[in-house]
């Protein structure tokens, strides 16, 4: 709690608004840029650069010819921008990811109200729609071992490698070593593969309560859960489990998209139940789906289970509390 | 750090202020602004201005209200309506103070029935300080409900210390006789007082021996909600009733004096001297805050910091029921955003409400539903979902809205 003199109670309020919670998220993302910097060069943040430009221009022209207040007090055009780069692989053409951000501005989240109103994850559908449009660009992934890349905003050439996310949908134990996957020396989208930097901003984002660590939780069990019982490569459980967590965008899903707080249900068992979902929706669609990476479509639809959960927590509670309540008298 | 595991608040403590620190007294003023509420028809008064008035002479005798009786012997200069945070708009007493002896004792009252307890409740203008209602009438309603268990409130205004901690830490034989009369005014079978530790109460407290219990309350915010749950637990009602009215109580009956002061803390971090005052009725709240060292720009809070009111300016009086004086940093407004869905409001509501239906309800007309209607009615008003949320919303207000049948 933080002291803050306000004209009406309460006058103890929480220290983390919208606007800080915001900015923790933009610093995570930041943070996590810091390893594809050192393995692809600077392209990488002029692409992100580039795209949460391209989030922030599209909701000033939105507002603009809305006719509404023009301010950025929360920077979500910004986070929308860095997600998308996030999961786009680093040598994409700066239009893709660009592509991306228009659309989950002007098409998923201003049209709803903006901030606070969206029904789906901005980010998730920007790339589920770029997906549709360009997936070879998009599972095209440079070597991190081959050098930096030029800087040119066009596609540009590379020998594409193969990730591990690839090699465990046709079925073979990825090739690289566990501990190259923990540290992101992997090929894959330039934000998603370094694990032990997403589990340092999961911790920072929990502790900042940007995010909530139920629906990471929930997503984390169910995923885990399932690449246990049904594993795509031979060996133990074990081994699918930490191949599944590790490879693709599973993690960067679990700490970035399913956490987003305006599409996640509200109440704490919706919360873990939302997680859960997603995690199971993800492996399904790994495993039987036509794309490798399908954490976005998982998470846009449990997005759409967010109004049942919801409401059934709250049925639920509400009826334990009037029995509660009449059982006292 | 909230911790939202078991609902609530834990806020940090703030200020350096001593929760058994010993209560101070400070120099009479020169004029005292008695507030006399529900006597602004002159037909509700019992002195005219001119009039001199000894010590404990009633002022007022009110229809609804307890009298307000003369805190000290002097004048009564004039009538003067004063807008104040607590009180609302409400007649005062301009009282020059006549130095003098305290006034001579009277004798205790005999009759001990409920009937007579509730009459010197009211005849000593006694206000209980938690709800701010009479306490006379707040004995009637619990006599009348047949509340079977009654708690002093010794706690503090988490996560500062309060007025009513410090008059029970300072006195607590009188409050406990005073809440076994009040036990017995209503009918209670259990007694109990309620202390935020029982560590800081430095008498020996042997319970069973004619003492009552001592229940612990912890710093969760909202206290008197978690506290309620545990008798609720046991499937019974439990009343509250201020420390400092059931010391005041004991006074009236046993010594025959009205309750015409009140034990202040001034806390946070707007003031250099916090410290824990005993003022009477009436005194002004500039020379109080003078006395604890109240720092420029700060902003001045009467009651808890979730569900207190924002003092206007320095001008008003202490009145009977000001038991707590915050001074906050002053900063600068938060400007509120839309609802992120973040759902912090219902996970620290003590009564498992949904406070963010309430206000999707008043901003769009969201339907609710029938269990969601009738749950409004449990709102007890505590403001910890407003409390946490990011977003800045009014949601205490929203659910209130819902219960008075307000429409979106």
């Amino acid at each position: 709690m933080i002291l803050r003199g306000f004209s009406r109670p309460p006058f103890l309020r929480s220290e983390e608004p919208v606007d800080a919670m915001m900015r923790d998220a933009v610093f995570a993302l930041l943070a996590l840029l810091a390893l594809p910097t050192v393995f692809y060069g600077p392209r990488v943040l002029l692409m992100a650069a580039c795209t949460a430009a391209a989030c922030a221009a599209c909701e000033f022209l939105f507002l603009l010819f809305a006719r509404r207040e023009l301010r950025f007090p929360e920077c979500s055009c910004v986070v929308t921008g860095l997600v998308v780069t996030m999961l786009m692989p680093a040598g994409a053409a700066f239009w893709i990811p660009a592509l991306a951000g228009a659309f989950a501005i002007l098409v998923v989240k201003m049209p709803f109200g903006g901030l606070g109103c969206n029904p789906f994850q901005p980010a998730a559908a920007g790339v589920a729609f770029v997906t549709l449009l360009r997936p070879a660009e998009l599972f095209s992934y440079p070597d991190p071992a081959g050098g930096w890349l030029p800087l040119s905003p066009g596609g540009i050439a590379y020998a594409a490698a193969e990730s591990p996310a690839a090699a465990l949908r046709s079925g073979v134990r990825p090739a690289m070593a566990p501990l190259d996957m923990i540290w992101g020396r992997t090929p894959g989208p330039l934000g998603t593969t370094a694990a032990l930097v997403l589990a340092a901003c999961a911790l920072y984002l929990f502790a900042r309560r940007a995010a909530d660590w139920k629906l990471t939780a929930g997503f984390l069990a169910a995923s885990g859960a399932y690449a246990a019982l049904f594993p795509r490569v031979v060996g133990s459980a074990l081994t699918s489990l930490k191949y599944e967590w590790l490879a693709g965008s599973l993690l960067f899903a679990a700490v970035f998209l399913v956490t987003d707080p305006v599409t996640a249900p509200r109440t704490r068992a919706g919360k873990f139940a939302s997680g859960a979902i997603a995690g199971v929706l993800t492996m399904f669609l790994r495993e039987f789906g036509r794309f490798e990476q399908a954490a976005c479509f998982a998470v846009l639809l449990a997005n759409l289970c967010r109004p049942f959960l919801d409401r059934a927590a709250i049925a639920w509670t509400l009826r334990k509390g009037a029995r509660h309540e009449t059982g006292k008298a | 750090m909230n911790v939202e595991f078991f609902r609530g608040l834990r806020p940090q403590a703030e200020g350096p202020a001593r929760r058994d620190a010993p209560v101070r007294e400070l120099p009479p003023p020169e004029t005292l602004l008695v507030p006399m509420p529900g006597a602004r028809h002159a037909a509700f008064r019992a002195v005219k201005e001119g009039d001199a008035v000894a010590q404990y002479q009633p002022l007022s005798q009110p229809q609804t209200a307890a009298p307000a009786c003369s805190p000290a012997a002097g004048t009564v200069e004039e009538f003067r309506t004063v807008d104040h945070p607590l009180l609302g708009p409400v007649l005062c007493a301009v009282l020059r103070v006549k130095p003098g002896g305290p006034a001579p004792a009277r004798p205790p009252l005999l009759a001990r029935t409920p009937e007579a307890l509730e009459t010197a409740a009211r005849n000593a203008g006694i206000l209980d300080e938690c709800s701010g209602e009479p306490l006379y009438r707040l004995l009637k309603t619990f006599r009348r409900f047949g509340v079977p268990a009654l708690c002093a409130w010794a706690a503090g205004e988490e996560p500062f210390p309060g007025g009513t901690e410090a008059a029970f830490l300072s006195a607590p034989a009188e409050t406990a006789s005073g809440l076994r009369l009040a036990a017995d005014s209503c009918g209670a079978q259990e007694c109990c007082v309620a202390v935020r530790d029982r560590r800081l109460l430095r008498v020996p407290w042997t319970e069973g021996a004619g003492l009552p219990e001592l229940r612990e309350v912890g710093a969760r915010v909202p206290a008197w909600a978690f506290f309620e749950q545990r008798f609720r637990a046991r499937g019974l009602r439990v009343g509250r009733v201020g420390a400092q009215a059931c010391a005041a109580l004991y006074r009236a009956v046993e010594r025959g004096v009205p309750q015409v002061e009140t034990v202040v803390t001034v806390a946070g971090e707007g003031v250099e001297r916090p410290g824990h005052f005993r003022v009477p009725a009436g005194y002004p709240l500039r020379a109080l805050l003078e006395a604890s060292g109240l720092k420029e720009g700060a902003r001045v809070v009467l009651g808890s910091p979730f569900t207190g009111a924002a003092a206007p300016d320095e001008t008003i009086p202490v009145c009977l029921g000001m038991h707590t004086v915050l001074a906050l940093p002053h900063a600068r407004e938060r400007r509120p955003f839309a609802c992120v869905g973040c759902g912090r409001c219902a996970a620290v509501c003590p009564e498992r409400l949904f406070p963010y239906r309430y206000a999707e309800h008043r901003e769009n007309g969201a339907p609710l539903s029938h269990a969601e209607l009738a749950a409004a009615a449990r709102c007890g008003g505590c403001r910890c979902c407003e409390a946490v949320c990011p977003a800045g919303l009014a949601l205490e207000e929203a659910v209130r809205l819902v219960t008075e049948g307000g429409t979106p």
